[in-house]
């Protein structure tokens, strides 16, 4: 585990920034899930898009596109 | 018999494959949307005989919805599929080239899971756009397994695979039990993803084509007001579509039913045979075939939207209002499939991975506008507007709405009554690079989809025009059985203005709701009688009650049968299905006679209120 104090993480990344996973905090089912889709530690994602109202994001990864909820990209922390 | 089974994600190309090596008369068991069950084919233009089983996409070998399960009780035991296979001889991997860091640590779970594997690497030409080109040699050699690219849009590399699944089931032992995991742990995730990038590095083509910026219709469509904008236009045009673009169409089949008829009236000895012809069987065809332009075209738009990858985007779109309501965006799919027919809905209904929102998805499907509603829609608007087609299409329009409407209520009303839990299995989706719909395909399936629509419903129609008829007329038609049961449901019906001829037709319903259109077609043709007078429109536009001679489709009335078609649950295969997908008789049956007395309560209290107004 790091020791960053910082909790940034994929909610508050701007669009078109390239982030990169730095770990998942959450139930470990959901954060299993997470990690299935590819966002592992050290994995560099950026945000596509949102949707309005505080819809799901998008985030291009490994070469594709995955929408996430806004409660879901909060338990993927990035450094 | 030998069989290959075919693995991968959601979105890969197995379905495509699957297409190719079983030939495209496959039988169609899913419908648009998502491939939510397995179908099994025989493969066709190899030198070996095998049978080819395709299964739902999947992330990984620890399911976590409906449809996952069934994938992988398909990849551990086919046994329920094919009879007397225990295990796939052989699996072929299916990895999207396009990204291959997913499907490929999925490839990894398999071989460890012990599985007989084929790697079948999909979407060449979008690989080669991204810059992500892998050379089939190099990764054979990293993951020491046969690999081929396959392009599923040209059946390029096809036989080249067949060959090679060829050569190991000629020389091989049988296949090993596989040992599945039960759980996936985090670590595990990780180290696989890491080895997936090693392969990957390892793998990548010296020659890559220079990346070239393509234009990116997410760029609008996901982007934040302007997708909910496009959303609801693509929702308009779809809708619209199936109205404006069939109406030449439905004359055709009201030309070719009228030439039918004139051709027995010429040709069939008048006698038992020419009633049954005249009264019963072609009244009651016409009266439903005539929708089947509408429904073909909305299956085909469904597969358009499915192919080109819309879809999965308006699940993003939707999802945050959907889940205002207790749903998940995944229930959008299931929702719209709905609106053909709720029975592929509810099975389209396992990709949702949460209970509470699985289980509210299913409650709420039979209230979307399915295809079957469309015949009697169709009438009652006709008899309300006969003389103003053009609102009649907006009536409908109204319907659609109103559907939509009526279900996000009780969706409403449900999430807060329901006992289980929430389960947050929040929302994950991805989405398919977009593509050129195949033409081919979805023309050919939706003709598949609607003929087998045409052989459902035309089965039933026939069987109970026929028996309807034969009720209707025997003992004598002023006092048939049809009459008498008819009276004895009359009290049913007569808070909505109705008789007992609306009371039977809405009893025959229950068959299949368009039943209700023939059942009234039989009733009329047969009370018509001699004085009969030109079209059913017209013997149904002049029906009076028989005790006071007043109109009988008022315009209360005719506002009542809608309501209580959009709300009662007239379908007893829906019923069916539901118990089948959810395995509850009891939840089944509250379902069933919950909307049934719902949409009779609406109904009446609308026809009632209607009346105080002094709306007749």
């Amino acid at each position: 585990m790091s020791t960053h104090t910082t909790d940034r993480n994929l909610t508050h990344a701007r669009r078109g920034e390239d982030v990169s996973v730095r770990s998942l905090k959450g139930h470990p089912e959901l954060c299993a899930r997470l990690q299935e889709y590819g966002f592992t530690p050290g994995c560099s994602v950026r945000l596509f898009a949102k949707a309005p109202l505080g819809g799901p994001m998008s985030f291009d990864l490994r070469g594709g596109r995955v929408a996430l909820r806004k409660s879901d990209a909060a338990c993927i922390l990035i450094g | 018999m030998t069989v290959l089974a075919l693995a991968g994600q959601a979105n890969g190309g197995k379905t495509s494959l699957f297409n190719w090596l079983t030939g495209s008369r496959a039988k169609t068991v899913n419908y648009p949307g998502a491939t939510v069950d397995c179908a099994v084919g025989s493969l066709r233009g190899a030198s070996f005989d095998a049978l080819v089983l395709d299964t739902p996409g999947i992330l990984s070998l620890v399911p976590r919805s409906q449809d996952e399960a069934v994938a992988v009780q398909a990849l551990r035991d086919p046994s329920a599929l094919i009879a007397g296979c225990n295990v796939p001889d052989l699996v072929i991997a299916v990895v999207d080239m396009s990204q291959p860091h997913r499907p490929l640590v999925l490839v990894h779970q398999l071989a460890q899971a012990g599985f007989r594997l084929v790697v079948a690497l999909t979407m060449p030409d979008l690989a080669r756009k991204r810059g992500l080109f892998l050379d089939p040699a190099r990764l054979s050699d990293a993951l020491n397994l046969p690999v081929h690219v396959v392009n599923g849009r040209t059946g390029d590399g096809v036989p080249d695979l067949l060959s090679s699944c060829g050569q190991i089931l000629s020389n091989a032992q049988p296949a090993p039990v596989p040992d599945l995991p039960d759980a996936s742990s985090q670590e595990q995730i990780q180290a696989d993803y890491a080895w997936a990038e090693k392969v990957v590095a390892h793998s990548l083509h010296h020659e890559q084509e220079e990346r070239r910026l393509s234009l990116d219709p997410d760029r609008i469509l996901l982007n934040p007001w302007v997708g909910f904008l496009a959303f609801a236009l693509a929702m308009t045009g779809f809708f619209w579509a199936i109205f404006a673009a069939a109406a030449p169409l439905q004359d055709g089949v009201e030309f070719l039913f009228g030439q039918m008829a004139d051709l027995a009236a010429r040709t069939v000895p008048a006698g038992f045979l020419a009633d049954l012809l005249h009264e019963g069987i072609f009244p009651g065809f016409q009266a439903v075939l005539v929708f089947v332009p509408q429904i073909a075209i909305l299956f085909f738009l469904l597969g358009v939207l499915e192919d080109s990858g819309y879809l999965a985007r308006g699940t993003v779109v939707i999802d945050r209002p959907l889940a205002m309501l207790g749903l998940n965006g995944r229930s959008f799919v299931p929702l719209l499939s709905g609106f053909a027919c709720a029975i592929p809905a509810m099975m389209a209904a396992r990709t949702i991975p949460g209970r509470k929102e699985r289980l509210l998805t299913l409650l709420v499907i039979p209230l979307m506008s399915c295809s079957a509603r469309l015949p009697v829609y169709g009438l009652l608007l006709g008899l309300f507007f006969h003389d103003r087609p053009g609102m009649a299409s907006l009536g409908m329009t109204a319907i659609y709405l109103g559907s939509v409407l009526v279900g996000s209520l009780a969706c409403a009303l449900l999430s807060k009554v329901l006992p289980l839990p929430a389960t947050d299995a929040g929302f994950q989706i991805e989405l398919p690079a977009w593509r050129l719909p195949m033409w081919r395909t979805v023309t050919v399936s939706s003709l598949e989809r609607t003929w087998g629509y045409v052989q459902r419903a035309g089965g039933t129609i026939f069987a109970i025009s026929l028996l309807f008829w034969l009720l209707n007329r025997y003992p004598a038609p002023d006092h048939s059985f049809a009459l008498r049961a008819g009276h004895l449901l009359e009290p049913l019906v007569a808070p909505l203005g109705g008789d007992w001829r609306i009371a039977v037709a809405l009893l025959a319903a229950f068959a299949a709701r368009e039943v209700f259109v023939s059942a009234l077609a039989v009733v009329f043709a047969v009370q018509g009688g001699a004085e009969a007078t030109g079209t059913m429109m017209e013997s149904l536009r002049h029906a009076t009650h028989a005790a006071t001679g007043l109109p009988l489709f008022t315009t209360a009335t005719l506002v009542g049968l809608i309501l209580y078609f959009m709300i009662s649950m007239q379908c007893l295969s829906t019923f069916a299905v539901f118990r089948k997908e959810w395995g509850s008789l009891k939840i089944a049956l509250a379902q069933l006679m919950g909307y049934v007395l719902a949409g009779w309560l609406v109904a009446v209290a609308a026809v009632q209120a209607l009346h105080a107004l002094g709306i007749k």
